[in-house]
């Protein structure tokens, strides 16, 4: 890649990048800081550090349930929509058919309608078809959010195949069904791995749609940590926060190295 | 096999009046044509010319709206494409980039559930015919352009298939590469004399490979003939353009005091019979400059200013125009009459025994 | 052609019918059923509960203030953001993909960890306020007003911004700008006439994202807001789930979303009549 019409960068542009990410960076490190205190309200751990709050976790067991639902959620979220998604992305990245806008704006509409108006929707829809089950609704509405990830990454990934290679392999006497499974699954497989993690990670990280959903009897981890967040403002917040981070890093980490950051949401 | 479709010269490949539409375009517009077994047929014209669609169209990747193909007499028009016998080496290849050269060659095989020791043999002797043994393990991306080629030929051959269909399988390469890689297919050619088509939009490629060449325009087939034929008998002007000829003019019969003459761009020939109206290809190798007066008999001339002057090496390229009309012509440098520049007053003439005509009109 | 068809529709056809009858089908109803008043007699369609909503100078105060707090939080955005996309051409690719890496995993962190962090820095007993009366400074607001809102959502939302100029950016042909200084431009000419139109797609992808996504947010507002700063969003939850008035937070929410809509429509129309330039992104 070419670069740099003039040798040098000005340095107003790195002094005002360097701004920028101490204020995105900024307060997750503080965050960080203050999970470590061993002090009992929010503040930097001075003379030492404690993970006393960490442990707090463990002593919260609506928060260890919610983790639980949290992580089956994500999981069951992530299955459906590579199950959805893939044979969806197929069909769309490699042909022409009528209709094809409208289907596509269909399939992404969860991406365009404010979670604020769908939540409230399939809250009112789905109680009054007499669906009162959390946690089965709840991964509907889950599934249905993260389709559209899975399909804006699996189709990135298709179409950078040539499909000539797809003529080729029929040619040669490979039925569709092959076809699929020795030419072009192979190649997409970074690809779908990074539709599975961020299908995890949005559902995982969802409270939007949750908050609407859940209820007394099942709660998952974000809405748990928002509500507890409502009413206390101890350094358990903190901790609690540093551990979805972590989570969600790995996942982030995991998707830079075998898909390409910048893929992911264009 | 003899069979009732069979045409009497014993087509290998028959097209009969192949259409096929794209959004209420033709993009293949009934074309029939037939291939000799053992032939090496081009199918050539400009790109948008449906070269690609008919092949696509023999492949078995595309269905036609109407019409049929036969392969030694029988229609394959609803076969899947791998019971054809029709093997493909695509543009750019399309060799699968997750496959070593190996299991690439070894495809074919695997889909007919051959044998792992079958197999081995069978595709150490296809590489060894493409000359790529001890390339086994490596990737495509880890090949040549020429190597890549071999794998797809040896991908392509290693099914036995009866027919070998080349999509622009030379296109975005440098002109050298090209031309080696060209001699290669005519090789294997020679070699296997498998019958073959090969799409193309490049004059050279077609004439130098082809034992016959289609010119397909718009979708139509405008001429199938030998390579020479088509240069020295164009069937239209279409056809004349597109295999580089520059001087497509226009002949009107006339008849002053018992003579005939043929009026060409407002210059007169003298005839010996009667002409006819009609379009002819004056070829630019025939194109005399003199600065005679006087035009020979048998010779139709045209005065006019010398424009331009070309030196292609070995060949002189020059421009001489008339009026409204522009005559291009070229010659042997050595021929070049010596102290000609542009600018002077010159006359232009040619045999009109070597005019070639038109049937189409233009 | 037909198999082929049929091949692609069944493909299509288990996710369509999924978003269909499961979140379009809910949207749809409920939006109509906003029209709709049930009575004893059966019912009528009416816009009775639009009408409300407009006579009533509380809402128009709850649209002004999200319209408001959504387009700073945009133009914060982009002014963050495009400065940053500039830096990150001249970026080899290692040191850009670290820079992504950091500015763009928050992106992937729950919006209340990083709405959290916040009141955990702005709260009135937040490190800052703590700071401040170390060094014997009165405490000074910066949470439950607009303010808290629009530095929690530019913080939520900033990566949105960023990747889409970024993308646009990225997809310059650099020949442009070797051009421009071959004919003589400066730095900033080259900025003005060839890298800022070339990159508006992206900006005004990455404003229409950001402002709609700013005008629907809810975890925000309710952290970083409180109930001095409601909004549209937290209006339609509290309609919903503390008052159960499902109807009308649909209201509120059609409103929301064609309001928003119809801006995002004209800004977009706007900018493509001033831009010629068909490089669509």
């Amino acid at each position: 890649m070419m670069r740099g019409t003039n040798a040098s960068t000005p340095v107003w542009l790195i002094a005002w990048t360097g701004l920028v990410t101490l204020f995105i960076v900024g307060p997750l490190v503080c965050v960080a800081l203050v999970s470590l205190t061993p002090l009992d309200y929010i503040s930097f751990p001075q003379h030492s550090v404690s993970l006393r709050w960490y442990k707090a976790i463990l002593d919260k067991p609506e928060l260890l349930g919610a983790s639980f639902n949290s992580l089956v959620l994500a999981l069951f979220a992530t299955a459906g929509a590579v199950a959805l998604g893939l044979p969806a992305a197929m069909a769309t990245a490699r042909q022409a058919y009528p209709g094809k806008q409208l289907i596509i704006g269909t399939l992404m509409s969860p991406l365009f309608l404010p979670h604020i108006l769908s939540a409230l929707a399939i809250l009112s829809a789905y109680s009054a078809w007499g669906w009162s089950h959390q946690p089965s609704r709840i991964l509907a509405a889950h599934i249905a959010l993260t389709i559209p990830y899975v399909l804006r990454t699996l189709i990135a990934s298709l179409s950078g195949l040539d499909v000539r290679q797809e003529l080729a392999a029929r040619n040669l006497g490979a039925s569709h069904w092959q076809v699929f499974w020795r030419i072009i699954l192979p190649q997409i497989r970074p690809g779908l791995l990074a539709a599975a993690i961020f299908a995890f990670i949005v559902s995982f990280d969802d409270v939007g749609l949750s908050i609407f959903l859940t209820g007394a009897g099942y709660s998952t981890l974000p809405v748990q940590l928002f509500s507890y967040a409502s009413y206390n403002s101890d350094p358990s917040v903190a901790a609690i926060s540093v551990a979805m981070v972590i989570i969600s890093f790995i996942a982030v980490l995991l998707v830079e190295r075998y898909f390409g950051l910048e893929k992911l949401i264009r | 096999m003899p069979s009732d479709n069979q045409s009497p010269e014993g087509a290998f490949l028959a097209l009969r009046s192949l259409t096929k539409r794209f959004d209420g375009h033709a993009a293949v517009n009934g074309i029939s044509l037939e291939v000799k077994p053992h032939e090496f047929v081009s199918l050539l014209g400009p790109s948008g010319g449906g070269k690609t669609t008919l092949l696509h169209m023999i492949a078995g990747f595309t269905e036609p709206d109407a019409g049929d193909i036969l392969i030694q007499g029988e229609s394959v028009r609803r076969w899947p494409s791998h019971r054809r016998g029709a093997a493909m080496v695509f543009q750019s290849y399309a060799l699968f980039p997750h496959l070593t050269v190996f299991e690439n060659v070894a495809f074919g095989l695997r889909m007919r559930k051959v044998g792992n020791g079958e197999v081995r043999r069978q595709v150490s002797e296809a590489l060894e015919y493409v000359r790529l043994q001890g390339l086994e393990k490596r990737y495509p991306r880890q090949l040549s352009g020429g190597q890549q080629q071999r794998v797809a030929l040896a991908r392509a051959l290693i099914l036995k298939p009866r027919l070998l269909l080349l999509d622009e399988p030379l296109s975005n390469l440098d002109p050298n590469l090209r031309r080696e890689l060209r001699d290669n297919f005519r090789e294997i050619h020679n070699q296997t004399r498998m019958t073959t088509l090969l799409v193309t939009h490049d004059i050279e490629e077609a004439f130098t490979t082809s034992d016959r060449v289609a010119i397909l325009g718009n979708g139509r087939l405008e001429q199938f003939d030998t390579p020479q034929a088509i240069y020295t008998r164009p069937a239209s002007a279409f056809v004349a353009r597109f295999v580089g000829h520059r001087n497509i003019v226009r002949g009107t019969p006339a008849q002053k005091e018992a003579r005939h003459f043929l009026e060409i761009e407002g210059t007169e020939a003298l005839l010996e019979t009667p002409g006819t109206a009609s379009s002819y290809v004056i070829p630019m190798n025939q194109v005399r400059i003199t600065t005679d007066a006087t035009t020979p008999r048998g010779y139709a001339g045209m005065s006019g200013v010398l424009e331009k002057i070309e030196y292609l090496g070995a060949l002189v390229r020059f421009q001489v125009k008339s009026g409204g009309a522009t005559l291009v012509g070229e010659c042997l440098d050595h021929q070049w009459p010596v102290g000609l520049q542009p600018g002077i007053t010159t006359r232009a003439c040619w045999p009109l025994h070597r005019m070639i005509d038109l049937p189409g009109a233009v | 052609m037909t198999t082929a068809r049929l091949r692609s529709a069944s493909l299509i056809m288990p996710a369509l019918i999924f978003i269909a009858a499961l979140f379009l089908a809910p949207v749809v109803q409920i939006l109509a059923g906003s029209f709709v008043q049930v009575h004893s007699g059966g019912w009528t369609l009416t816009a009775g509960l639009y009408e409300a909503f407009f006579a009533d100078a509380y809402s128009w105060g709850l649209l002004e203030r999200t319209l408001r707090i959504s387009a700073i939080t945009t133009l914060a955005c982009l002014v963050m953001a495009f400065p940053v996309a500039l830096l990150m051409r001249r970026l080899s690719s290692t040191q850009r993909t670290v820079l992504a890496i950091l500015l763009l995993s928050p992106l992937l962190t729950s919006v209340v960890v990083r709405t959290l962090a916040w009141v955990i820095l702005l709260g009135p007993v937040g490190l800052i306020n703590k700071t401040l009366g170390v060094l014997g400074i009165a405490p000074v607001a910066l949470m439950y007003n607009d303010v808290g809102v629009i530095i929690g959502l530019t913080h939520v939302f900033f990566g949105y911004m960023l990747l889409a100029i970024t993308a646009s950016m990225l997809k310059l042909d650099e020949r442009l700008m070797l051009a421009a200084i071959n004919l003589g431009a400066s730095r900033w000419q080259v900025l003005r006439t060839i890298i800022f139109p070339l990159c508006l797609p992206g900006v005004l992808s990455g404003s229409v994202l950001v402002f709609t996504m700013s005008a629907s947010a809810y975890i925000v507002p309710v952290l970083l807001g409180g109930t001095a700063t409601k909004v549209m969003a937290t209006e339609v939850y509290d309609l919903a789930i503390n008052y159960l008035e499902w109807k009308e937070a649909a209201v509120v929410a059609a409103v929301l979303f064609v309001t928003v809509w119809l801006i995002v429509a004209a800004v977009t129309r706007l900018a493509a009549r001033h831009e010629r330039i068909g490089e669509g992104g």
